[in-house]
């Protein structure tokens, strides 16, 4: 079975968003925002990109939400 | 045989805490995801948390397939340090690999994180295994 793993290696994209290649290992644009990475992203010659928001190294995450 | 689907967890830097004076990373699992609007596609990296109620994406995920994300059903959601935050719920598709199914997922200004794969519509869907020591998540219908 093949299993999917992003291997681009993304330590200097922090708090950025990342368009990475179909085979998730390379990173084909970045920008602050995700509408400019798309744009960025339109520009290259890859047809079908992943988004990827990088988190920071500099906090942990403990996102569990419910409504109030 | 059944849908499976098997991804790695993501290896990420992280910096030296007091708590975790020797910890220099974190694993997470994540998942591709395609968020599916009308004929509007994107594929985003989500985090799997199962400590979410909902599906959450960054409000700019939405407006790149064209949902206009204030039009859609409001809650609000509080996280484990209390903070509130206005959620926008709207109808999509969720395609993982080739399955496809129909999820009311949230957006959020700013979400931070980008993409959750959360309890409803994503846990609902799948049984999720999510094996730490061996950095794996299983997915099976």
């Amino acid at each position: 079975m093949r299993i999917d793993a992003v291997k681009a290696p993304l330590g200097r994209f922090q708090d950025k968003w990342v368009a990475l290649n179909p085979g998730q290992d390379k990173v084909i644009a970045s920008a602050k925002t995700l509408k400019l990475v798309i744009s960025r992203a339109k520009k290259t010659s890859y047809k079908k990109p992943v988004f990827m928001k990088v988190l920071s190294s500099s906090t942990t995450i403990s996102p569990t939400c419910y409504g109030v | 045989m059944g849908f499976e689907y098997q991804c790695r967890f993501r290896k990420e830097s992280i910096r030296p805490t007091l708590a975790f004076p020797n910890r220099h990373s974190i694993l997470r699992p994540i998942v591709r995801l395609k968020i599916v609007h009308q004929e509007a596609s994107i594929e985003v990296m989500a985090l799997i948390d199962s400590g979410a109620d909902t599906c959450l994406f960054d409000a700019e995920i939405g407006e790149a397939i064209g949902i206009p994300i204030e039009e859609g059903k409001i809650e609000q959601t509080k996280g484990v340090a209390d903070q509130r935050t206005d959620v926008y719920y709207h109808d999509v598709e969720i395609e993982v690999r080739e399955k496809r199914w129909k999820a009311r997922v949230g957006f959020v200004r700013s979400l931070g994180i980008g993409a959750l794969a959360g309890r409803e519509g994503f846990f609902t869907k799948f049984k999720v295994c999510l094996d730490q020591s061996r950095a794996i998540t299983t997915l099976t219908e």
